[in-house]
């Protein structure tokens, strides 16, 4: 059997995330206790919640954690993708990335991109049923305003903008001049994948500097350039990925290329699932994985197929 | 269409859309609430709604539940 995987990024997380799959699972404790010592925070605690600087590692412990416990029974999987965070979930593994370092390094990530977004303040709004050369027109008609950006093409008909709040206001206000019906703003204060996230990107390009990728050990595909990493392009591309746009739907197109035989989500929430399946149909079996529920549902239903 | 048809193809609806189980679907389910849903996701759903009944639904109706989304569906389908 043929297994994909996607890494979820920020957006989904849950206060109790983890701790039923902590309690009763051996090797996905072992996992966050291991980030519990690196990093020294208590991920068990919901309220490392409390301060958003907290999240990035949680997510990636909770994913790394995930996804070795499904590595017991299941095979290398044939290719992997992540969200933004998520590529960092999927690199490690992947084993392109050591899973320690991993945690300093998205640490040293989410402080940089916070500092940022004080420097360059932004807000964000996901537009419905359009497509991409509208986003692109409505981001540059409204450039007479301020900075404003595509930053997510998550689906088919979904985009995300981003940039300065005056700027995704116009940009809103095209849209809907134009038959976009809905332009949803998102609850962050920063415009992650464009531009306004320069002084982010230099700082982790500074970062990298210390940090070793070694070559996937199966395809990644990229947010941000669509082709797999390598040893030798991965930091560039991390370093793009916080001012570029992320081309989730064109990457799940290029994972399909692989023939999985089905899809498995791990990290809270089921976003990317559903972008699956608006990008690739839903004949594709997927699972979503982020609760004891949801683990022994998906043991059980591959089981069924292996029978 | 009657209530409870709009009812059965809002609910029909709803679990494909957000895969959730059909018992946890009644009138007075929650999006928000009771779903656990964000803004975006009740976007979606309304959008496979306009979609299935072939009808627009404004978005600053105050829809919050399941039952006052029915209501609204059948008002828009019965006045077609």
């Amino acid at each position: 059997m043929k297994l994909a995987y996607l890494f979820s990024g920020q957006g989904k997380q849950f206060p109790q995330m983890g701790q039923d799959l902590y309690a009763q699972e051996p090797l996905y404790r072992q996992t966050i206790d291991k980030a519990a010592d690196v990093l020294a925070l208590d991920l068990k605690d919901a309220s490392v919640f409390d301060d958003p600087q907290n999240v990035q590692v949680a997510i990636l412990a909770m994913s790394v954690g995930l996804y070795r416990v499904l590595a017991q029974d299941l095979p290398l999987p044939a290719g992997m993708l992540g969200l933004s965070l998520g590529e960092y979930s999927a690199l490690v593994a992947a084993k392109a990335l050591d899973f320690e370092t991993s945690l300093k390094l998205v640490q040293d990530r989410s402080r940089y991109m916070a500092q940022a977004a004080e420097q360059n303040p932004g807000v964000m709004a996901a537009a419905l049923k359009t497509n991409y050369d509208l986003v692109a027109q409505a981001c540059e008609a409204a450039q007479k305003v301020g900075k404003v950006y595509p930053a997510n093409y998550n689906t088919p008909e979904q985009v995300v903008i981003g940039g300065e709040a005056t700027a995704v206001a116009e940009a809103t206000r095209y849209l809907k001049a134009n038959g976009i019906k809905r332009v949803v703003p998102l609850k962050v204060s920063v415009a992650s994948h464009t531009p306004l996230m320069q002084p982010a990107s230099d700082l982790l390009a500074t970062r990298m500097a210390s940090v070793t990728f070694t070559q996937p050990a199966v395809p990644v595909f990229s947010n941000t350039t669509t082709a797999p990493f390598t040893a030798a392009s991965v930091k560039d591309t991390l370093i793009s990925q916080l001012v570029q746009p992320t081309h989730f739907s064109t990457c799940l197109q290029k994972l399909a290329e692989v023939k999985p035989d089905a899809l498995i989500e791990l990290g809270p929430g089921e976003t990317l699932t559903h972008f699956a399946g608006k990008t690739l149909g839903r004949d594709l079996a997927s699972y979503h994985v982020d609760s004891m529920a949801t683990l022994t549902k998906l043991r059980q239903e591959l089981e069924m197929v292996a029978e | 269409m009657t209530k409870q048809e709009v009812f059965d193809k809002v609910k029909a609806i709803v679990v494909d859309q957000l895969e959730v189980d059909a018992s946890k679907i009644e009138a007075t389910t929650n999006f928000k609430e009771d779903l656990d849903l964000d803004s975006l996701d009740i976007f979606e759903v309304v959008d496979k709604i306009e979609d299935g009944f072939d009808i627009e639904i404004e978005t600053d109706e105050g829809i919050e539940t399941v039952g006052q989304l029915v209501d609204y569906v059948e008002k828009q389908v019965n006045a077609k």
